[in-house]
């Protein structure tokens, strides 16, 4: 493996507890539920399962089985969107780390994958300004609300190809993760001199889960794959006095996917998630705020163009789309949505059916969600977005 | 050779990536909308506290600096009925001139002819407060001499184990040199020296002073400078004229009534100057204030707040017949460093208490204002809400004017403060 792009990837993984994305929907709940995908699987719909050719998304720790070089990938995801929310608009930016992935072949029908991949994020920012008034005297304030962090699962699977054609798999893993809270608030332009008020909240997450999948090609032009994860309870642990711990059901999910060559250089792939939440009648409540869960769908899928060659080089494009309900919901609001469509762009350095020495895919998608309309908020929120995610895969021997 | 290019392109590829994602890192932007989606938030409310509920004492102590060593003079006249001030000074004589004699070499002239001259005091025109457009000053020989350290309106000298008092309170008064009047909008006032005095100013045998009193009653003026001009007609060059800048040897202002300590109410500047200590509750963590926007009951205590402002609320009074003050004066507080072993006011002040806000109107002190004056204790208040641990003794505030000795008024009120307090609690503490 080049030891520069060694290099390379490990600097991705390192910033994945340091920063994250931004959306004002992960204000619910645990947060936005994130797929910790590659760049490739992004833009083919999101589901990352059942995707025929190199794929370092462990979605699925049945798809490593064959393998045959070890190998590391990772992802980056900067994302830039605009807010409206009550006849206001706003923009934000942030950037997250959806997936840091290893495969290591252990001979050519088993391979073992350990992972790092997002799960729920809490990034999100809002400043707010105001006025109060003290003493029949208006002040103004400007409150600086903003929560970091999240939950991302570690994890670590062994796939098992039982034939060239069928292989199966299992991961097991923790839920962990930390979110700080803070809230400040100024007062600016106060001839009082206030000083600025601060509290800082502070939770861990840790909970077990587990995976298991199959992967079937009934055709070498034709792969199907399936998956089904269950999570035990997620502890919601308060690390400051005034952060109120909680006990939570994570969602249990089950996942399909497929994909196909149309032409030899050709492809199409779909797939859906459906996540049951778990949430005792639908309460959820952690956090000392109380939020409704509900099941959820999730869809998406893409075209793989890989005609494009240069050398021993391969320059696949891809359209796709996605769609997902979010699980999480304020009382007196509407469940939200959202919906992407993008385009990528790839480099396989040496490819064949089964790996490559190096992988970079690059794609760009425009999408939106929309929802948590209450009395309060007739409309609800709505959020556009840009999101661009990079991988970069590396293979040795 | 392609497998190198190829690893070649790959780090660069690679190195873009990371760059890339650095970059992205320091861009985590927050938005301004959202507010109304968030759950619970702060409210920030204002309580206004009673003396009572937080302090248990006050009272104000004197002597902190000495009349003598102010960078000024005071002069006035039965101001407000009741203050008179005069200055006095020990002058020095020169005993020669420099002249050029004809040849145009410079030559000392040590037997020279004082004929007379001018002493001009420069006054401090936006201090004076007088109830007629002209004022009169008066300047007489002093009689007697005096101490410039201890020197007071009785007594000339006044150190430890030695009192010599004055023949006439305020410095004796000898002959009468000049009269000069003051208008407003200059800023000197200049007495016409006699030969005469001179003279006797002159006599090496003799004391040589000055006392400058005021005729017109009603009146007080601040001076910053004082100085004799002096004439001499030389005996090397007796058609040359010199005239020669002296300073005195010493000077001083002395004021009376004087102002005894310690006060039942709370004062600040004055000259000497005057502090104020103020004796806190310990334990002001278990202070409680309503909740704001709830039903009556609800109680916090300050430990689960956020102090964002901790003000004493000062009522002020008519400062003593005399004393108002000249000028706006600063006023903050400062930590007490009060010991078991060390009287209260002579305890040496520490860091300040919060910040020191604009200065107040002398005419604040009139005795007719009604609107009260805060004094920022935020930065040591916080520090006491935070103490969870008894103070022994109890802390104390000093009430202070950060340049003390600037003022010879003294800013005066009435005992007791209040606290006005601005709180931010999270709007979940209320909803307990």
């Amino acid at each position: 493996m080049p030891r520069g792009l060694l290099m390379a990837a490990l600097l991705l993984g390192a910033g994945t507890v340091d920063v994250a994305a931004q959306s004002l929907f992960a204000t619910r709940g645990l947060g936005m539920p994130m797929a910790g995908v590659d760049a490739r699987a992004r833009v083919l719909g999101g589901i990352g399962v059942g995707l025929l050719g190199v794929n370092t998304t462990l979605a699925n720790p049945a798809e490593v089985a064959g393998t045959a070089r070890r190998g590391v990938s990772a992802a980056v995801q900067p994302v830039s969107g605009t807010f409206r929310l009550a006849d206001e608009e706003s923009s934000g930016s942030g950037t997250r780390f959806p997936l840091v992935a290893i495969l290591f072949p252990l001979s050519p029908r088993l391979a073992l994958s350990a992972g790092y991949t997002s799960a729920f994020e809490q990034s999100w920012g809002v400043i707010e300004e105001g006025e109060v008034l003290l003493d029949g005297r208006p002040v103004p304030t400007r409150d600086d609300i903003r929560s970091e962090g999240g939950i991302s699962q570690v994890f670590v699977g062994l796939g098992v190809a039982v034939t060239p054609s069928f292989a199966v798999g299992a991961a097991a893993g923790v839920n962990t993760g930390t979110t700080l809270r803070a809230a400040r608030r100024t007062f600016p332009d106060s001839i009082d001199d206030l000083v600025a008020y601060d509290r800082e909240q502070r939770w861990t997450y840790n909970g077990a889960f587990a995976r298991v999948g199959m992967r079937f090609d009934p055709d070498p032009a034709v792969r199907l794959g399936v998956t089904f994860e269950i999570a035990g309870d997620l502890d919601v642990e308060g690390q400051t006095p005034d952060a109120e711990g909680a006990t939570v059901e994570l969602p249990m999910r089950i996942t399909a996917g497929a994909s196909a060559l149309l032409s030899p250089t050709l492809m199409i792939a779909a797939g859906g998630e459906r996540a049951m939440s778990g949430a005792t009648d639908g309460v959820f409540s952690t956090e000392g705020v109380t939020s409704f869960a509900r099941d959820t769908w999730r869809f998406g899928g893409g075209l793989e163009f890989t005609g494009t060659r240069g050398g021993s080089r391969v320059y696949p494009i891809r359209l796709g789309g996605s769609y997902a309900q979010l699980p999480y919901y304020g009382t007196d609001e509407s469940a939200a949505s959202e919906w992407a469509f993008g385009a990528g762009i790839g480099v396989r350095f040496q490819p064949t059916s089964l790996t490559s020495s190096a992988a970079i895919d690059a794609s760009f998608e425009r999408g939106g969600r929309s929802g948590l309309a209450s009395p309060a908020i007739p409309d609800g929120l709505s959020e556009s977005y840009w999101r661009f995610t990079f991988s970069l895969s590396l293979f040795g021997r | 050779m392609r497998h190198c290019r190829t690893l070649a392109r790959g780090r660069v590829a690679a190195t873009l990536v990371v760059a890339f994602a650095l970059g992205a890192c320091g861009q985590e932007n927050p938005t301004d909308v959202g507010g109304p989606l968030l759950p619970g938030g702060v409210t920030t409310f204002t309580v206004t506290l009673d003396a009572d509920r937080f302090l248990l004492s006050d009272s104000a102590f004197t002597g902190y600096t000495r009349p003598q060593e102010a960078p000024f003079f005071v002069i006035a006249e039965d101001f407000q009925g009741a203050f008179d001030a005069h200055a006095v000074a020990r002058l020095f004589m020169p005993r020669t001139i420099t002249v050029f004699d004809a040849s145009g070499l410079s030559r000392v002239d040590s037997m020279p002819r004082f004929f007379g001259g001018y002493l001009t005091l420069r006054v401090d025109t936006l201090r004076w407060t007088a109830p007629a457009q002209a004022v009169e000053f008066s300047l007489y020989r002093l009689a007697e001499d005096f101490d410039q350290t201890t020197v007071t309106w009785t007594n000339r000298v006044d150190s430890t184990g030695v009192t010599i008092p004055w023949m006439e309170p305020g410095g004796t008064a000898g002959v009468h040199v000049a009269d000069a009047i003051w208008d407003p909008g200059t800023d000197s006032l200049v007495f016409e020296v006699d030969s005469a005095t001179v003279v006797a100013w002159a006599d090496t045998t003799m004391f040589a002073g000055a006392l400058i009193a005021m005729s017109t009653p009603g009146t007080r003026f601040r001076a910053t400078d004082l100085f004799i001009e002096l004439d001499a007609r030389s005996t090397i060059q007796p058609d040359t004229i010199v005239r020669s800048v002296v300073r005195p040897l010493a000077q001083a202002f002395v004021y009376d009534p004087l102002l005894a300590g310690p006060s039942a109410t709370p004062r600040i500047g004055g000259n000497p100057a005057w502090r104020t200590y103020l004796r806190l509750v310990s334990r002001l963590d278990t202070l409680t204030v309503p909740c704001p926007d709830v039903p009556a009951g609800c109680r916090l205590q300050l430990s689960e707040t956020t102090v964002n402002l901790a003000n004493l609320v000062f009522e002020p009074i008519a400062a003593p017949p005399g004393f108002l003050p000249e000028d706006s004066m600063l006023i903050g507080a400062r930590e007490a460093l009060v010991t078991n072993n060390l009287p209260i006011q002579r305890a040496p002040l520490g860091s300040a208490a919060g910040l020191f806000r604009g200065a107040v109107e002398p005419g604040r002190f009139n005795g007719d204002d009604q609107v009260p004056v805060e004094v920022s204790i935020t930065d040591y208040f916080r520090a006491l809400v935070a103490d969870t641990v008894p103070r022994r003794p109890e802390p104390y505030l000093g009430l202070v004017t950060p340049l003390e000795g600037q003022h010879v008024g003294v800013a005066s009120f009435a005992s007791m403060p209040r606290l006005r307090l601005v709180i931010t609690i999270p709007r979940d503490l209320e909803n307990r």
